[in-house]
């Protein structure tokens, strides 16, 4: 096994090509079985990989495979494509393969009406595989291809129903945000490059002490931070998330909640001994960790498009695990990837299954009552519900206090007490959602269950989403953390103060007791109606549109960065048309004469062509003359 | 430094441009008593002909002398330069059966533009140079209006002499000065005697050097003499245009090379702030201009533009490493550009025109093969890994950094980031699916034809993977260039 880690990376790549080749040949029965059997096979592998690991001692527990050597220059650069499996990327691989074949396996149902149902799943299948060679990369620079594929698949997803103007919009919206993360992370990556000589995590990692802990470290750190945060939807970069809903929804659960969007928090944990160099990054990192958590909670609370409202959860959640890894409590963070992996992918496979029973509707005030007519997605909805609300006993409370703990214990008590608050929030906007869905009387269709395909994968994953969190038991137990160590112990920077803190009982004790508050107002206010939330938005008035027009940051985008992207298109034409030709034209008088013994071709623009090499002759000449 | 002797005429060292020659004269005599059914046979002859000449190419790498008393080189660039030339003119016959119909003569003026090509591409000295820049413009004017009936072919034809002889002008002006100011037409002697006179860098060198500069630019299509490109590749028939934009583009870097490295490297620092500013406009520029065009041909043609000002970035290096990084890109260049051609004209075989972009929306649901194959080159010329182009790129980024020229390593980035804008532009349409789906549209009726395109298509895009997966494997191709330039 320890010589097959390419097999994992392999088979969805295989799949993917065979379906695209096969461009629907196979049929639906066909197309499903490939698409699924790919990612379901690289599951198993890596399952094995996990048992074979773990069979080995903490310090042997990576496997290094290096595939061929890719570039060798003169200079002794060389660059080798290289896999790395250790405890990192396989807790990564195994959330990628593992949900990633519970909801193609949904998506079996979710996608049975569609025509273009085998290029669905070979789209899946190349997401799969970008995003596994992402995490099993052994050096930035197949970081970084990984990092474009799942950018590449994500739009094609995206934009999945290019019959809606807005989707088409939406996957353009991602890709430009994307881009912006994507040139810093480049300039990160030939930073190291240019200082360090070597682009592996080991040559960068080991000699990282060498960058100082000055300008240069904080640049690093703060590039690649850049292109994490376009990935993780961080403010103000997560403008594209919200948007990108319009892809199917089984790609909102794999891609946008459960997978790629938690690639941010892979690479931070991923590059910690450079992130540790700079304390100024750090704060950066958390300090946005923190706004963007309590800033998406808030505008979820006025969302109706259910999926909008997971969206913006999904954004404020990854604020969390953003606080986890950048304040150095990594276990924090990464435990909290993983609960949310099983609640978030829960709740959009959910969600799915309720658009998918009402045809399509996605506003919440055409629907409720759904809860007796769709039992088991009631059920499991509810599940992930109180997981992420951080009640007591769900997955989501063990990792979300964690991370909130590890904020007091470690002295920032601002940002613990904006995590604290936004536990709240979340807990009321995720009632709020579960009551008006659910609950009441019908305001749309009446619903039916699901086909067993959907709800299969729903059962598991509502099964995960509660024993998900005994992983790490507060005082105590941290299976996680001992998985984790020796990744973190390798290089300096790890092993923080926030790695082994005690459980901070008066932080859990508020934070649960705010979560319990936020479920207890909506129920007061969407279940029992003993609240009217029509008076509570009148007199909040201007703050109320403000959070509903999310803050007006979308338009604020629009007038910079895509104004930006137009202005440059139109630039380019003008310099084209205008400056070239038209500008030309000003001088051209001098030479009409000549232009005018052109007869046979006067369409006007040779003159002008040669005005230009003449001006451009000059001005080169007079350069050179003038240094002579 | 070396002072060039008599020495005996050495004719091997121009083995495949006589090769090519000969070629030549046997098709021209075989048209001469075809009958009207063998329209294909000169096509084979100059196919059979250029297939030869690469091998004698190839068996000249790592070659270093010089034949026909010191006018021409044969060396390690020059041979590289012949592969360049000598694929692409391959690839453009392969790809021309429909305009071989309407005249054998297209098949000769192929062959000689690459002759010239070819001679540019080892020229020791000022005349060599001129003779084949004008060997390979000639030829390549009348190729470019060979759509007789075409108004569009014609106009370019036009354009593209008028311009290419003002340019012509510029650099014969050069040269002129610079023989007055050095007493010499060889560029090692040259580079001798600025070294030893002092005095010889003045004024006239200066202006010399521009003029030079300016004519080798508009064949090189640096901006601002790049006027030409975009109307040129337009109206020529698309193989001619795939053919210039490789064969041309390769053998005038070769004279960049020549020029600036071995006969001007006593004046660098001037040029090099020169070429520096031509590059960071070339490459912007080229992107920018590309961002909104409607057409392939004339987009490739501006993608064209910029990808000339990456070569400038490895000139400017003028390192050993330089060189080698521009000739890696010149061969990456050549397969991704050359494939990316080959699509085109594949379509325009079947009942597809295939110039405009809007042609080639849903082109994947239609025709997933040569969509995908389009894909690959159209990713290669954006750099994405693995591809050629990226492997190029790298290269060229790696030399602009180890001159110690972050700035311009930037503009590349910077450059390349919005050419992904008007690359993925064709890619997002070709998989993005039509209402109506045409029915499919068979390459080619003739097998021989047919056979020809999938080859070229093939061969095209192994040459962009090989390049792009194992570029550690192929890159001493471009490597050992650095003992034939005197002045690194």
């Amino acid at each position: 096994m320890t010589h097959l880690a390419w097999l994992i990376l392999a088979l969805p790549l295989f799949g993917s090509l065979t379906l695209m080749l096969t461009g629907g040949r196979l049929g639906k029965g066909g197309s499903a079985a490939v698409g699924v059997g790919s990612v379901s096979a690289a599951f198993v592998l890596a399952a094995i990989t996990f048992f074979v690991l773990l069979a080995r001692a903490p310090a042997a527990r990576s496997i290094h495979e290096i595939l061929y050597t890719w570039m060798a220059a003169p200079a002794g650069f060389h660059l080798r494509v290289g896999l790395l499996v250790d405890p990192l990327s396989l807790l990564f691989m195994l959330v990628i393969t593992g949900v990633g074949a519970l909801i193609h396996l949904y998506s079996v149902g979710y996608m049975g009406r569609d025509d273009a149902f085998s290029r669905f799943f070979a789209y899946m299948n190349l997401f799969v595989f970008a995003m596994l060679l992402l995490v099993m990369s052994d050096n930035f620079l197949f970081l970084l291809v990984g990092w474009g594929g799942v950018g590449l698949a994500s739009y094609l997803l995206i934009g999945f129903w290019y019959q809606r103007p807005s989707a088409v919009q939406a996957a353009k919206k991602a890709f430009v945000v994307n881009v912006v993360g994507d040139v810093g992370m480049m300039i990160a990556i030939f930073l190291l490059y240019l200082n360090l000589g070597t682009v592996s995590y080991h040559g960068v990692f080991a000699a990282a002490g060498s960058l100082g802990t000055g300008a240069l470290a904080f640049w690093i750190a703060i590039l690649l931070y850049l292109g994490a945060a376009a990935k993780s939807a961080q403010f103000p970069l997560h403008v594209w998330l919200p948007d990108a809903m319009e892809g199917p929804t089984p790609v909102s659960a794999l891609i946008h909640a459960a997978t790629m969007v938690t690639a941010g928090v892979y690479l931070v944990a991923r590059a910690y001994p450079l992130f540790h160099l700079s304390a100024a990054a750090t704060s950066v990192v958390v300090d946005i960790a923190a706004f963007t958590a309590m800033f998406a909670a808030v505008i979820a609370i006025t969302q109706y498009d259910i999926k909008r409202v997971l969206a913006y959860s999904t954004v404020s959640q990854l604020g969390y695990m953003f606080l986890g890894v950048g304040m150095g409590a990594y276990v924090g963070g990464l435990f909290h990837f993983l609960t949310h992996a099983f609640f978030k992918a829960l709740l959009f496979l959910g969600a799915g299954s309720v658009i998918h029973a009402v045809h399509d509707e996605q506003d919440m005030r055409r629907m409720g009552g759904l809860g007796k007519t769709m039992p088991i997605t009631y059920w499991t909805f509810m599940a992930a519900v109180l997981a992420i609300s951080g009640i007591p006993g769900f997955s989501g409370f063990f990792s979300k206090d964690l991370i909130i703990g590890s904020l007091l214990e470690t002295g920032h008590t601002v940002l613990w007490l904006v995590a604290a608050v936004t536990a709240g929030l979340t807990a009321f906007y995720m009632f709020r959602l579960f009551y008006l869905t659910f609950s009441g009387e019908p305001r749309g269709e009446k619903g039916h269950e699901s086909p067993r395909v959907m709800t299969g994968p729903l059962v598991v994953q509502g099964v995960l989403s509660v024993v998900g969190g005994y992983l790490v038991l507060p005082g105590g137990w941290n299976a996680l953390g001992g998985w984790l160590h020796p990744v973190f112990a390798r290089y300096p920077g790890g092993i923080t103060r926030a790695w082994s803190l005690p459980p901070d009982w008066a932080s859990m004790i508020i934070s649960v007791l705010l979560a319990v508050g936020g479920w207890y107002l909506a129920y007061l206010t969407y279940k029992v109606h003993a609240i009217d939330s029509v008076r509570v938005r009148t007199a909040l008035g201007g703050l109320y549109t403000a959070a509903y027009r999310k803050f007006y940051i979308d338009e604020a985008g629009e007038w910079t960065l895509v104004r930006g992207a137009l202005w440059l298109g139109r630039a380019g034409t003008w310099l084209d048309r205008g400056l070239m030709q038209g500008g030309v034209d000003g001088v051209g008088s001098l030479v009409r004469e000549w232009g005018e013994s052109l007869k046979p071709i006067q369409t006007g623009f040779v003159r002008r062509y040669a005005l230009s090499i003449l001006l451009g002759a000059v001005a080169v000449a007079a350069y050179f003359t003038l240094r002579a | 430094m070396k002072v060039p002797t008599f020495q005996s005429l050495h004719l091997w060292t121009m083995a495949p441009e006589l090769w090519v020659l000969a070629t030549s004269i046997v098709v021209l005599v075989v048209a001469l008593f075809m009958s009207d059914e063998h329209t294909l046979t000169p096509l084979v002859i100059g196919i059979a002909g250029l297939v030869g000449a690469f091998w004698q190419s190839a068996a000249m790498l790592g070659v270093h002398t010089t034949g026909f008393y010191g006018f021409i080189a044969a060396d390690h660039v020059g041979a590289v330069i012949n592969l360049v030339v000598i694929a692409s003119a391959l690839v453009a016959l392969a790809l021309s059966p429909g305009e071989v119909e309407h005249g054998p003569e297209y098949v000769a003026l192929t062959l000689w533009a690459a002759i010239g090509m070819m001679v540019l591409g080892s020229a020791t000295n000022l005349l060599t140079l001129f003779i084949g820049i004008e060997v390979l413009s000639l030829p390549l004017y009348i190729l470019t209006g060979f759509h007789r009936r075409s108004a569009l072919s014609g106009e370019a034809s036009v354009k593209y002499l008028l311009l290419g002889a003002f340019s012509s002008g510029f650099l014969l002006y050069g040269s002129a000065f610079l023989y007055g100011d050095t007493g010499t037409l060889f560029f090692t002697r040259m580079a001798y005697v600025l070294t030893q006179a002092p005095g010889a860098v003045n004024v006239y060198l200066y202006l010399g050097m521009s003029l030079v500069l300016v004519g080798l630019s508009f064949k090189l299509a640096v901006i601002p003499f790049h006027m030409w490109v975009p109307d040129v590749y337009e109206g020529a028939p698309t193989p001619v245009t795939a053919f210039m934009s490789v064969g041309t583009k390769a053998a005038a870097f070769a004279a960049f090379l020549r020029v600036f490295l071995t006969a001007l490297p006593p004046t660098i620092v001037p040029w090099q702030h020169a070429i520096w500013f031509l590059a960071v406009l070339t490459m912007l520029g080229g992107n920018l201009m590309a961002l909104g065009q409607p057409n392939l041909k004339r987009m490739l043609g501006y993608s064209g533009i910029a990808h000339a000002g990456y070569l400038l970035v490895a000139l400017v290096a003028a390192t050993s490493r330089g060189v080698d990084a521009g000739l890696f890109y010149l061969l990456a260049y050549g397969a991704m550009n050359l494939g990316a051609f080959a699509v085109i004209v594949a379509l325009s075989h079947g009942a597809e025109e295939g110039a405009d972009i809007s042609a080639y929306r849903g082109l994947f649901f239609r025709r997933p093969v040569l969509a995908s194959l389009m894909t690959l080159f159209l990713f290669s010329l954006a750099s994405v890994p693995p591809t050629a182009g990226f492997a190029g790129k790298f290269y060229i980024l790696q030399s602009a950094v180890g001159a110690g020229d972050l700035s311009l390593a930037i503009v590349v980035i910077v450059a390349t980031m919005i050419s992904f804008y008007y690359y993925f532009r064709v890619i997002v349409a070709m998989f993005t699916r039509t209402e109506a789906a045409e029915p499919r549209a068979p390459v080619a009726a003739i097998p021989l034809v047919r056979g020809l395109v999938v080859a070229s298509l093939v061969v095209a895009a192994l040459g962009t993977l090989e390049f792009g997966i194992f570029p550690g494997g192929l890159s001493h191709v471009a490597q050992a260039s650095t003992r034939i330039l005197s002045g690194l």
